[in-house]
């Protein structure tokens, strides 16, 4: 901590004598950016200053697309928002569609989406946890991490038959019942997956240097998170203890019993640390899951032709990132009237002007890396 | 001074003991398969591409060119045109555009007939242009690909298991 500190003192009392602050442009070409999205920092030697996030080259219409489709045309589109996690989007806009059609769907089919949704919930917080290691120059955690999370993908696969889109969900449960012996299969995957964590942990979190570049960078104080209604790791990492799984439950969560890991100080160390215990609360969760889980149909019995009443709906879901919400205005035809997807990621991001100035622009990387943007869903 | 050698040290004692993994990993077998050589068996829903189903006795295909699967489609990618009335119509044309298809399986599952499947193992789809992968019939219904495999939604809580291809040649594949 103190070197560092010092060596910034020096950096900066040194800048202030000979340099002058310059902006420059990081992206939308770079490979640390995860995917294209621009910034605009300004420079005070290796001190950043300001910075002015630029979104929106991704950008494809995805609620105007949603307007033009029926109700059940939608859910493929979903799995292109946030595409490590699309089960979890499927969900949220099944969930929304059966509380505005008032759809009660079977009992096996909610225990199975939560068994997927925190499988999912696994996958993609190793995919963070692999390409932070990356972002941060520790290139071994990233094979490690990718390799259960392509277990976690040869679970998905064999339920819907895709690796990263499944649309596997439907309005009033899931498209099919899962395979024959799938639960066992999940079962020893947990059975594989608990002894990884100590590695991880030896790998990345014991590493002193790892400890050294992440602690006390990017801080996001706790009254900022609220107010740029940061959510997700991002807000549980500034100490503040909001999940909707436990206090706005969907779904069946309420019966299920977990711990919500939160962080103290709200720097980077503090949303790495959150996403790696989740994980093991996700564990936790599944193994609940598969013990209580009873037999019985997956898909409620839904018409044809699916028409909304008239109505608004607003339905949210604790998705690996944060709130993930979806809008539907329903004017009682087969098309919603209005679509509109509250996505985490994109207000996750524009906490970051106040989390990097003061960092030095090698730690602009892992501040970015550590809010966990997919930039398919910041920009839909 | 002393706390930044001391610091020094400990990075690279952390490093030491993170090697240590490293090489145990060394000694086990790889996850990896090399790909053009090994393949990775699919599971049986591995969704692929699209082919029409006959039916095992009359040797004829099920689809009655009802239309209910280009409607359903999102990208509007399937076109059909058909002949005859009630169940002896047929399709006289079927094209999928591979292109645009995003393999979400509605088409398959709001099929009436399970004339349409998508589980059919092969993936290797590779074209030199674009209209390679637009199928038409005699794609779609091309020696080996049919008949597949099951209806596409199994009574509820019911074994998937493939039923017995008999005489048409493909073999089935475990789940
Ligand atoms: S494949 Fe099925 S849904 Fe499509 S036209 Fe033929 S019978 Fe109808
Ligand atoms: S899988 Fe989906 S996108 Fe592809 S042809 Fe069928 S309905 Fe259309």
């Amino acid at each position: 901590m103190t070197t560092v500190n010092l060596q910034l003192q020096q950096i900066k009392e040194r800048a202030a004598e000979t340099m002058e602050e310059m902006w420059v442009n990081m992206g939308p070409q770079h490979p640390s950016t995860h995917g294209v999205l621009r910034l605009l920092i300004k420079l005070d030697g290796e001190v950043v200053r300001e910075c002015i996030p630029y979104m929106g080259y991704m950008h494809r219409c995805h609620e105007k697309i949603g307007e033009n489709r029926s109700y059940v045309q939608i859910i493929p589109y979903t799995d292109r928002l946030d595409y490590l996690a699309s089960m979890y989007n499927n969900w949220a806009y099944c969930l929304g569609c059966e509380r505005l059609m008032e759809i009660q769907i079977p009992e096996r089919a909610e225990y199975l989406r939560i068994i997927i949704g925190e499988l999912q919930r696994i996958a993609s917080h190793l995919i963070w946890l692999g390409t932070f290691g990356l972002d941060l120059g520790n290139f071994t955690i990233f094979m490690w991490c990718f390799r259960e999370r392509e277990m976690v993908l040869d679970l998905f696969e064999a339920v819907s038959g895709q690796r990263i889109n499944y649309s596997f969900m439907r309005i009033g449960g899931l498209a099919l019942d899962v395979p024959e012996g799938w639960l066992a299969d999940v079962k020893a995957f947990l059975a594989w997956l608990k002894p990884r964590f100590a590695e991880y942990d030896r790998l990345s979190t014991d590493n002193v240097i790892w400890q050294k570049r992440i602690q006390g960078v990017g801080i996001l104080k706790p009254e900022d998170a609220i107010s740029y209604a940061a959510s997700g790791p991002m807000l549980r990492g500034s100490g503040i203890q909001w999940d909707l799984r436990r206090d706005d439950p969907y779904g069946i969560y309420d019966r299920f019993d977990f711990d919500i890991p939160i962080g103290t100080s709200g720097d980077v160390w503090d949303r790495f640390w959150v996403r790696r215990r989740e994980m093991e609360e996700s564990v936790k969760i599944v193994e609940q899951g598969l013990r209580d889980i009873p037999p019985g149909p997956v898909l409620a019995p839904v018409a044809k032709k699916l028409r909304a009443p008239v109505g608004d709906i607003y339905s949210r879901v604790e998705s690996p990132r944060g709130e993930l919400g979806h809008y539907l205005i329903a004017d009682g035809s087969e098309k919603p009237y209005r679509y509109k997807v509250r996505a985490p990621t994109f207000v996750n991001l524009s906490a970051l002007p106040v989390m990097l100035p003061g960092c030095l622009v090698a730690d602009a990387v892992a501040v970015l890396g550590s809010i966990d943007i997919v930039l398919c869903e910041v920009d839909r | 001074m002393w706390r930044y050698l001391r610091d020094i040290g400990k990075g690279f004692w952390s490093i030491l003991l993170s090697m240590q993994i490293t090489l145990r990993y060394l000694f086990t077998r790889a996850v990896t398969v090399q790909y053009p050589e090994e393949k990775r068996e699919l599971p049986t829903r591995a969704l692929t591409r699209h082919v029409l189903t006959i039916d095992l006795e009359s040797k004829d295909l099920k689809c009655t060119a009802c239309d209910m699967c280009a409607r359903i489609c999102p990208v509007n990618c399937i076109y059909l045109e058909g002949e005859g009335k009630g169940k002896a119509r047929r399709a006289t044309w079927f094209i999928i555009d591979h292109n645009l298809c995003m393999y979400c399986n509605l088409c398959v599952e709001v099929c009436p007939f399970d004339a349409i499947s998508m589980w059919t193992g092969q993936y290797e789809l590779g074209g030199f242009s674009r209209t390679n992968l637009v199928y038409g019939l005699d794609t779609m219904t091309a020696d080996g690909f049919y008949p597949t495999i099951m209806t596409p939604r199994p009574p509820a809580g019911a074994a998937v298991k493939a039923p017995a291809a008999a005489g048409a040649g493909k073999q089935e594949r475990k789940g």
